[in-house]
C-alpha cells in the first residue's frame, strides 16, 4: 500500500521521460553513423531530399497521432495516399487547374475518414480491424479502378510539380514548409486547445470524458476524419513526387508512420504522446531509409527493419504500461 | 429537523439486480454541512445507493430530492452538472493531464480566439486547492501524484463545480495515516463550506473520528440512522450486523489431521503484508475480513494466479513452487474464484465440460477424451449436488448462480485435492442454494480435504469453521477457535 | 429458472445452427447467380477446380480457426507462403530432394510460428499487431533471400505430383485438405488439446487454475498454425512451378473472412472447423466467380475487405445478442 504510493512520481526510474531523450539521442547517433558511412550523405542535396520526404511521412503522421491519442488507429492510410491521387490527376489532366483537382482529393479523403469513423463509433467495430479491412478494399479499388498503370499527369503543369519537388532557395523543400506548419498549428491545437486537450481525456479515461460531459464518439469521428485528411494532403504531394497517381503509391506507408510515432512515443493505448516525438521517431525512420538507401542496402531492408520496430515499439509500450 | 438545511433527501429507493433485491424502500437525508458516514457489510446497498445517486444506474421506484426540488438523472455527467459529485475508489481521472486540467476538465477558461487560458485556469485552481488548504502546483501531471494526492484533485474538482453534496466511497484504503489526517482536514473545510458529505466506510474508527451520524444499512435497508453522539461502535456494529445465526449447519465432521498447508510470511507488492498460518486435513479454515483486506489477495497468491514479493508454502512438508497456477494445480490446490464467470467458468462450454476441466486427463485415452466416461462421472455429480440441469451438454452460461457454482464445486470435488480454497462460495446464491452449498463444504472436509473458506458474512463464516482467522490491511489480525469466537470479538480484529 | 435456461439455450442454438444454415444457403445462392452469368461455373471440372483452389486457403483455415478460438490471429501467413515457396523450390534445385526441400518449408513455417508465439507470450505484444510485424519481416525477408522467382530447375515428379497430381480421380490437394481436415477435426473436438484450446479461449484465468498451462498452449498452436500455412505454400509453389517472392498477397485476409464468416470468433472460445470450410468456400467462389464472370481480378480483394468488416460486424452482433439471453 505505503510502497505503491512511494513509487508515483517518484524520482524511480520513469521510462518515458528517458524515452524522449533517448530518442534525440538515436537521431543524433544516426546521423553521425551515416555521415561517416557515405560521403553523399552530408550534403545539401541530399539532406534536403531527406528533409522533403519525411514531410510527405510527417504530415499523415499529425492526422495518425490525433488518432492515436485518442485512442483509436487506422491503418488504411497508405491505402488512401493511392486512392486520393486518384481524383487529383484525373481532374488535373482534364481541367488542366491543380486546384480543381485538389478538392476531391480531399473530399474522398474525408469521406473514407467518416465511413472509418462511423463503422468505429456507431457499429462498435474494431478499429484496427475496420482499418484493415479498408486497407485491402482501398488498395484492391485502387488496382481495379487504374488496372495497375499509374495514371500520369498530362496536364504539364509546374505548378503541380513544383508542390512536391520544389525548394526554397533551392534547399528547403516546399512540402518541408508545408509540414512544419501543419505540424505548428496542430502541436498548438493539441496543447492548447480544449479539443486537444479532450483528445487526450478521452483517450486517456473515455469514461471520465463522458462523465463531465464529453461525447468521445464526436471527438472520435472528428479525429478519424482529420487523420484522413491529412493523409490526403499527403497523398497530393506525394502524386506530384510520382508525377502520376501510381497504383502501388503508399503501399506499407501506414506501418511505417504507425512504428514511427509509436517509437516517438505516442502509445497504441491511447491518451500519452506528443508531436515532438512523433516528429522524431519520423525522422528517425526517415534517415535510416536516406542512410541505408546511400550504403546500398535495399528496401527489403527497410521492411524487415519496419517490422522488427513495430515490435520492439509495442513491446515497450507494453513494458511501460506493466510498470506504471 | 430544520427542513431548510436538508440538501438531499431520497425516499423508498428501490433498485433490483435479477435474483438479487439491493435496496429495498431506502429513505434517507443529508442536510448542508453535515458529515454523514453510511456503514454496513458487503451487499448491503450502499454501493448501489451511491450509484444511483452518482447517475450510474438508473432506480426503480422512489425519489430523490435535491434542494427540496424532485430530481430526474439520466447520466453521470447529469449528477455532476447538478452537484453531486462522488469520488469512487477507481478515482476518475485522466492521468495524461495536468492537476488544472482534470479540477475544469468539462469547460476550460478560454482567452479570446479559442486558446486555452492557461493563467486563469491555475489561477483558479490554486485558488480552489487553496481552499481546502492543498499545496500542489497545478501543472503538475496528475499520474506523478500520490493516490492521495490525486483524491484531492478530484475533490477540488467537485468544487469547481461548485458540488453540493460529495459522496465519498472508501477513501482511505489506499492511504498512510498521515495522508488520512490530511483528508479529513480536507473534509472538514467542505464541511465548513457548507457541503453536505456521504462518507462510505468500513472502518468503524473513521466514522466517529470524523462524522456528525452514522447510518447503518443491511440486506438493502436503512437499519438505522443516529447522531455519532447518540451511540457507540458496539451498537452500530449490532446494527450491521445483526441476523439470527442459525445453528442449522451441518457439521458432521471432525478431528483433524496432520498439516497439510503451511503459509509462512506470504507477502506481495499489492495488498499482503506477511500472512503466516497452517491449515489440517479434514479441517475448515474460515477467513474473514473486511472489503480491503486482502483476502482475495491471499487466495491469488496461494494459488500462484499473482506473483509473490515474499514467503513460503508447504504442502505437506514439501515447498511449493510459488507463482506457477500449473504448479499448484498439479500439487493439488483448488481455487473457487470469488468471480465465477470472469475466472472460473467457461462460459460458452456445456456443464460437464467445465466439471472436468481440470481431471479431464484422466478420461483420455492416447489423447482422445472418452465422453462416455466423462459424462458417466459428471452425471454422478449433477445427482450428489442436485444440479438443476436440463442436460450434460448444457451451456453452463444459462445455469442459475446456484447452479454455476455447484458445477464448480464438483468440478474440485472431481478432483483428487489437497487443499481447496474457497472465495465467497456463496454469495449471490439464494438461501436454499446456500445450504447445500454448506453441506458440501462438510463433506470436503469429511473426506480429509484442507478447506479454505473466505467470506465476508459472519453467519457463514461462524456456522462453517472449525478455526477462524481474521484479516485486516494484509495482515493475521485474530485468530479464534470455533467455540470461543463471536461476531463482536471477529468484528474487533476486522477492523484493528 | 430452468424453463428459461431451455428456451434460451434452444434460441441461441437455433441461432448457431442457423448460422451454418444460412452459410449453406448462401454458398448455393452464390453458386446460382453466378452460374447464371456463365454456365461453365456449375461444370464438374469447375467445382473441382474451386475445391482444390480452395485446399490451400482451407488448411491455413485450420490452422487459423485454432488460433482464433484460443484468442489470437495470425497475419503473417501471406508473407510466409511466399517465403516458404521460394526456399522449398530452391532446396530442391540445391538438393535434388523433394523431401528436403518440403521439409526446410515446413520448418520455416514451424519456426515462424514459434517466433509469433513468443513475441505473443514473452513480449506481450498483441498479436494482429505482432504478426502484421512479422508479414512485413517475412516479405522483406523473402526479397531478401531472392529478388526473383526461383525457377523450376529440378523437374522432380514427386514436386510436381503434390500441387498437379491425382490420387486416383482425387487431385492431391484435396486429398490432403480433407485428411487434414479429419485429422484436426478429431483434435479439435475430440482431443485434450481441442478442449484446452477451447479453455483457454473461453476463459484464460479459468483455463490456468484448472492447471492449464496458456502460454505454452498458445505457442503450440502459433506452431501448428504456420506449419499448416507452411503446407499450403508448398501447394502452391507446386501448382505455380516457380518460387514467388510476390506471391500470397491477400492470402491472409482470404483465409481470415473467411474463417470468421464460418463463425468464428475474434474473441476466442469459440469455432468450428465445418463453419471454416463453408466460409471459406464461400470466399473461394466468390474470388472464381469474379474470374468467371471476366470481372476485374482486383476486385477480389476489395470483396474480400468487405467482407472482412461485414463478418466482424456481424459477428460482434452476434455475441451482444447472446449475452442478453444470459439468465442469471
Amino acid at each position: 500500500m505505503s510502497s505503491n504510493v512511494l513509487n508515483r512520481g517518484s524520482a524511480r526510474f520513469n521510462l518515458s521521460r528517458f524515452g524522449e531523450l533517448g530518442l534525440l539521442a538515436v537521431l543524433v547517433v544516426l546521423f553521425l553513423v551515416f555521415t561517416f558511412s557515405s560521403k553523399y550523405f552530408f550534403t545539401p542535396k541530399n539532406l534536403s531530399n531527406v528533409l522533403g520526404q519525411i514531410s510527405i511521412t510527417m504530415i499523415a503522421a499529425v492526422g495518425l497521432s490525433l488518432l492515436l491519442i485518442c485512442g483509436e488507429v487506422d491503418i488504411s492510410i497508405g491505402s488512401l495516399q493511392a486512392v486520393a491521387a486518384l481524383p487529383l490527376v484525373l481532374v488535373m489532366n482534364a481541367t488542366g487547374s491543380f486546384w480543381l483537382g485538389v478538392l476531391p482529393a480531399l473530399a474522398v479523403g474525408g469521406m473514407i475518414g467518416v465511413i472509418n469513423g462511423l463503422l468505429v463509433t456507431r457499429l462498435k467495430i474494431n478499429s484496427l480491424i475496420v482499418t484493415l479491412g479498408m486497407y485491402y478494399l482501398l488498395r484492391g479499388f485502387v488496382y481495379f479502378a487504374t488496372g495497375k498503370v499509374p495514371i500520369s499527369d498530362q496536364s504539364g503543369k509546374d505548378f503541380f510539380f513544383m508542390v512536391g519537388n520544389g525548394k526554397l532557395f533551392r534547399f528547403l523543400p516546399y512540402t518541408a514548409i508545408l509540414m512544419i506548419v501543419i505540424v505548428v498549428v496542430f502541436m498548438y491545437v493539441l496543447r492548447h486547445t480544449t479539443y486537444g486537450r479532450r483528445l487526450y481525456a478521452v483517450g486517456g479515461n473515455p469514461e471520465v470524458a463522458r462523465a463531465v460531459g464529453i461525447s468521445p464518439e464526436r471527438l472520435k469521428l472528428s479525429a478519424f476524419i482529420l487523420c484522413s485528411l491529412l493523409s490526403s494532403v499527403s497523398a497530393i504531394l506525394l502524386a506530384s513526387r510520382l508525377s502520376s497517381a501510381n497504383h502501388m503509391a503508399g503501399q506499407g506507408f501506414e506501418f511505417q508512420v504507425v512504428a514511427a510515432i509509436v517509437l516517438g512515443g505516442v502509445s497504441l493505448a491511447g491518451g500519452v504522446g506528443n508531436l515532438l516525438g512523433a516528429l522524431i521517431g519520423v525522422l528517425i525512420f526517415g534517415l535510416i531509409q536516406n542512410g541505408l538507401g546511400l550504403m546500398g542496402v535495399g528496401t527489403q531492408y527497410q521492411l524487415v527493419i519496419t517490422g522488427a520496430i513495430i515490435i520492439l515499439a509495442v513491446a515497450i509500450d507494453e513494458l511501460k504500461k506493466r510498470h506504471a | 429537523m430544520n427542513e431548510n438545511n436538508v440538501i438531499l433527501e431520497v425516499r423508498r429507493i428501490t433498485k433490483e439486480f435479477p435474483g438479487v433485491k439491493a435496496l429495498s424502500g431506502v429513505d434517507l437525508s443529508l442536510r448542508r454541512g453535515e458529515i454523514q458516514a453510511l456503514v454496513g457489510e458487503n451487499g448491503a446497498g450502499k454501493s448501489t445507493l451511491i450509484k444511483i445517486l452518482a447517475g450510474v444506474y438508473k432506480r426503480d421506484s422512489g425519489e430523490i430530492l435535491f434542494e427540496g426540488a424532485p430530481l430526474e438523472l439520466h447520466s453521470a455527467h447529469d449528477s455532476l452538472r447538478r452537484g453531486i459529485k462522488v469520488v469512487f475508489q477507481e478515482l476518475a481521472l485522466v492521468l495524461q493531464l495536468s492537476v488544472a486540467e482534470n479540477v475544469f476538465l468539462e469547460s476550460f477558461p478560454l482567452k479570446r480566439g479559442g486558446a486555452i487560458d492557461w493563467r486563469t485556469l491555475n489561477r483558479r485552481t490554486l485558488e480552489i486547492l487553496g481552499s481546502i488548504n492543498l499545496d500542489l502546483n497545478p501543472t503538475r501531471k496528475v499520474s506523478s501524484l500520490t493516490i492521495s494526492q490525486q483524491q484531492m484533485v478530484e475533490i477540488a474538482r467537485a468544487l469547481s463545480h461548485e458540488a453540493k453534496v460529495v459522496i465519498m466511497d472508501e477513501p482511505t484504503s489506499a492511504l498512510t495515516p498521515n495522508e488520512i489526517r490530511s483528508l479529513f482536514e480536507v473534509i472538514r473545510r467542505l464541511k465548513v463550506l457548507g457541503i453536505g458529505i456521504l462518507y462510505v466506510t468500513h472502518k468503524l474508527e473513521e466514522v466517529f473520528e470524523l462524522c456528525d451520524r452514522v447510518t447503518v444499512f443491511r440486506d438493502g435497508q436503512l437499519v438505522s440512522s443516529k447522531p455519532v453522539g447518540e451511540t457507540n461502535t458496539n451498537a452500530v456494529v449490532t446494527d450491521m450486523v445483526g441476523r439470527s445465526i442459525s445453528t442449522l449447519f451441518p457439521r458432521t465432521h471432525s478431528g483433524r489431521g496432520e498439516t497439510v498447508l503451511g503459509v509462512r510470511g506470504l507477502a506481495t507488492d499489492q495488498k499482503l503484508k506477511g500472512v503466516s498460518f497452517e491449515v489440517h486435513a479434514g479441517e475448515v479454515v474460515g477467513i474473514f475480513g473486511l472489503l480491503g483486506a486482502g483476502r482475495t489477495e491471499l487466495a491469488k497468491a496461494i494459488f500462484g494466479l499473482d506473483p509473490v514479493s515474499a514467503g513460503e508454502l508447504e504442502l505437506r512438508g514439501r515447498k511449493l513452487r510459488l507463482g506457477s497456477t500449473s504448479h499448484s494445480a498439479h500439487a493439488g490446490l483448488g481455487l473457487l474464484t470469488e468471480d465465477r464467470k470472469g475466472e472460473g467458468l467457461v462460459l460458452q462450454m456445456s456443464v460437464a465440460q467445465n466439471m472436468t476441466l481440470p481431471s479431464v486427463r484422466e478420461f483420455a485415452r492416447f489423447g482422445l477424451i472418452r465422453t462416455k466416461a466423462e459424462n458417466a462421472r459428471s452425471q454422478e455429480y449433477v445427482q450428489r449436488l442436485a444440479i438443476k440441469t436440463p442436460s450434460l451438454r448444457h451451456k453452463v452460461e444459462y445455469l442459475s448462480g446456484g447452479n454455476q457454482q455447484k458445477v464448480l464445486l464438483a468440478r474440485w470435488l472431481m478432483k483428487k485435492l489437497q487443499v481447496i480454497i474457497l472465495d465467497e462460495p456463496t454469495r449471490g446464491i439464494d438461501v436454499g442454494a446456500k445450504a447445500e452449498i454448506h453441506k458440501l463444504i462438510d463433506e470436503l472436509a469429511k473426506g480429509g480435504l484442507a478447506v479454505i473458506v473466505l467470506t465476508s458474512e459472519m453467519p457463514e463464516l461462524l456456522g462453517v469453521s472449525d478455526r477462524i482467522l481474521v484479516m485486516s490491511s494484509g495482515r493475521i489480525t485474530g485468530e479464534f477457535g470455533r467455540t470461543e469466537a463471536t461476531q463482536e470479538k471477529i468484528l474487533a480484529a476486522a477492523i484493528a | 429458472m430452468a424453463i428459461t435456461a431451455t428456451r434460451g439455450q434452444t434460441f441461441t442454438r437455433a441461432l448457431i445452427l442457423f448460422n451454418e444454415i444460412i452459410l449453406v444457403l448462401v454458398l448455393v445462392l452464390l453458386s446460382i447467380l453466378i452460374s447464371i452469368g456463365n454456365p461453365k461455373f456449375i461444370s464438374l471440372a469447375n467445382i473441382l477446380n474451386i475445391l482444390r483452389d480452395s485446399s490451400m486457403a482451407v488448411i491455413a483455415g485450420i490452422g487459423m480457426t485454432m488460433l482464433l478460438i484460443t484468442g489470437e490471429v495470425d497475419l503473417s501467413i501471406g508473407s510466409l507462403v511466399a517465403f516458404v515457396g521460394v526456399v522449398t523450390m530452391d532446396i530442391i534445385n540445391k538438393t535434388q530432394s523433394t523431401a528436403l526441400g518440403v521439409l526446410a518449408g515446413l520448418a520455416l513455417g514451424a519456426l515462424t510460428g514459434l517466433a509469433n508465439g513468443l513475441v505473443r507470450t514473452k513480449l506481450k505484444v498483441n498479436s494482429l499487431i505482432g504478426t502484421i510485424a512479422m508479414m512485413m519481416i517475412l516479405r522483406g525477408g523473402v526479397y531478401l533471400y531472392r529478388i526473383a522467382a526461383v525457377q523450376n530447375y529440378h523437374q522432380k515428379e514427386a514436386f510436381f505430383r503434390i500441387g498437379n497430381g491425382y490420387f486416383g480421380f482425387l487431385p492431391i490437394p484435396i486429398l490432403l485438405m480433407a485428411v487434414l481436415y479429419l485429422v484436426f477435426l478429431l483434435v479439435i473436438n475430440k482431443s485434450l488439446a481441442g478442449r484446452y484450446l477451447y479453455a483457454t479461449g473461453g476463459n484464460p484465468t479459468a483455463a490456468r487454475i484448472s492447471g492449464i498451462n496458456v502460454d505454452r498452449l498458445k505457442i503450440l498452436t502459433f506452431i501448428a498454425s504456420s506449419t499448416l500455412a507452411a503446407v499450403a505454400g508448398v501447394i502452391l509453389v507446386s501448382r505455380m512451378n516457380s518460387g514467388q517472392p510476390n506471391s500470397g498477397q491477400g492470402f491472409e485476409l482470404e483465409v481470415i473472412s473467411g474463417v470468421i464468416l464460418g463463425g468464428t470468433s475474434l474473441g476466442g472460445g469459440e469455432g468450428t472447423l465445418i463453419g471454416t470450410l463453408i466460409g471459406v468456400i464461400i470466399m473461394r467462389i466468390i474470388n472464381n466467380g469474379i474470374i468467371i464472370l471476366g470481372w476485374n481480378q482486383d476486385l477480389q480483394i476489395v470483396v474480400s475487405g468487405f467482407v472482412l468488416i461485414a463478418a466482424v460486424y456481424l459477428d460482434n452482433r452476434r455475441k451482444n445478442a447472446r449475452s442478453k439471453i444470459i439468465t442469471i
